[in-house]
């Protein structure tokens, strides 16, 4: 990869800091009147997902980062690793559960994910922002529940937990955001 | 704004864009233009030459002082090589006014007297940088060393590396910058005066403390809106402010610029006592109109110009 100064960063750019990808959050340019330019830089690590603050001399220059990103497709499971298939090329790629950083608990056969690559290294995995998810068991609804509870716990087809409104039964189907786990409205 | 100054019997002029010497600073690089003096195909010609975008009027406008004009105000396009962001454009637009006779509380008023008509509900403070720095750091910048000033711990963690940061000077100008300045009030107006000798630039020094510069600073929106000083008239004192910044210049690797001998010839006719003030034009209408960055102020900003 090649070489990149501090005047050619951009958000969502990656380099390479501390022997580390990161991706560049925030960039800015920092020129008192009468004094030397900086940029003050917000990073992400993208292994760890830390973020961090330099600051960096401006036109000082860093390595680019081999980051790829690309939608794949999941395919199945064994447990152990999760296989998904690019859906241009039709390679396959298995992706350990220590990488997966919690995706799995959202995925369908077919759900379509993006994923980066530091090489060939699988850094993220990010599923659909939505998910619509079947409910495969939960707590009958109890008419006249005078209990304080607004949700109930479920579990869906994936196997995952979920809070849903009390209204909501097994069978049903939710639409869940897959950023916080949490239940947004009832799916079709 | 023109009818503000007409208003005050200031003269509107207009000096070149491109000249064969430069205003020299450490940290403001320029942009050159090659001068073919047989045309492009007899180049290179012995009469060929480097001109350099302006960074500012100042040159220019002192010049004509020395000649003879009255009060003078200019809005004009300023070049700086290398500095691009949120709030910069390599090519940007300079208001530059020089008042003869003014102290720098007036410089000052005046410039507020311009921001109120801008924003007449505008809220405006007045610090010295001592006490900004104070309030900011806990410290008292001109009792400190460069290396006092790195080892504050109001400053740890946000500091570059050291290395980039050799004179004192230099110390003083990032913990303004990044950590007094940002600090400010943003929705106040807030005037800075008494800048350490060290960073006079073209300012005279305070006749009853040499430490500090007769050098202001404005600013609004969490950045720096205008530039003040009561002007440095001696022509030897420029002089050896220039070749300061060229030893600096060649210190920090960077290629050194020609000192701009026209400016100095006219300094020997004489500048009237005078102090003047630059503000960025496109940063002032930004705060005027609120704006968090400057490219909506302009027609076409740098990547598309």
């Amino acid at each position: 990869m090649g070489m990149v100064s501090t005047n050619e960063f951009r958000k969502r750019m990656k380099i390479m800091f501390d022997a580390q990808p990161c991706m560049i959050v925030e960039n800015e340019f920092v020129k008192p009147g009468k004094g030397q330019a900086f940029n003050r830089v917000k990073l992400k690590n993208l292994i760890t997902g830390r973020q961090l603050e330099k600051t960096f001399k401006s036109g000082d220059t860093f390595e680019e980062a081999d980051i790829v990103n690309t939608t794949m497709q999941f395919l199945y499971t064994d447990g152990v690793n999760y296989t998904f298939m690019d859906t241009k090329s039709y390679e396959q790629v298995e992706i350990p559960k220590e990488a997966m950083d919690g995706a799995e608990k959202w995925l369908l056969e077919n759900t379509e994910c993006d994923i980066s690559f530091w090489g060939d290294k699988p850094i993220s995995v990010t599923p659909p922002v939505f998910m619509d998810l079947l409910i495969t068991y939960t707590e009958p609804a109890v008419k006249g529940d005078t209990s304080n509870n607004v949700t109930k716990a479920a579990t869906v087809q994936t196997g995952a937990e979920v809070q849903i409104p009390l209204f909501i039964s097994t069978g049903d189907k939710v639409k869940i955001d897959t950023r916080t786990g949490e239940y947004v409205e009832r799916a079709k | 704004m023109r009818e503000f100054f007409r208003e005050r019997d200031v003269l509107e002029v207009e000096t070149p864009s491109l000249s064969r010497g430069i205003s020299l600073d450490c940290h403001i690089d320029v942009f050159s233009a090659r001068w073919r003096a047989l045309g492009h195909a007899h180049s290179p010609a012995p009469g060929d030459r480097d001109y350099f975008l302006q960074t500012s009027p100042e040159p220019h406008m002192k010049r004509l002082l020395c000649l003879g004009f009255p009060d003078i105000y200019q809005i004009c396009k300023a070049f700086r090589n290398g500095e691009r962001g949120d709030r910069h454009n390599p090519e940007f637009t300079m208001l530059e006014w020089y008042r003869k006779g003014f102290s720098l509380a007036d410089l000052m008023n005046e410039v507020e007297a311009l921001c109120r008509m801008l924003r007449p509900d505008a809220q405006v403070q007045r610090l010295e940088y001592r006490e900004a720095f104070r309030a900011a750091l806990g410290a008292d910048p001109l009792a400190l060393d460069r290396d006092s000033l790195l080892a504050l711990p109001a400053a740890q963690g946000r500091l570059p590396p050291p290395e980039t940061l050799p004179a004192r000077a230099d110390v003083l100008d990032f913990l303004m910058a990044h950590l007094v300045e940002p600090g400010l009030d943003p929705a106040m107006l807030t005037f800075v005066a008494g800048f350490p000798a060290e960073q006079a630039a073209q300012a005279q020094v305070r006749s009853d403390d040499p430490r500090i510069a007769e050098r202001f600073e404005v600013y609004g929106a969490g950045m720096e809106l205008g530039n003040g000083y009561l002007e440095l008239a001696d022509p030897r004192e420029y002089a050896r402010r220039f070749l300061a910044e060229n030893g600096k210049r060649r210190a920090h690797g960077k290629p050194e610029l020609p000192v701009d001998a026209a400016l100095l010839a006219d300094l020997e006719r004489g500048l009237p006592p005078c102090a003047g003030v630059a503000v960025g034009f496109d940063r002032l209408i930004q705060w005027a109109l609120r704006l968090p960055e400057i490219d909506p102020v302009l027609s076409f900003p740098w990547e598309n110009a």
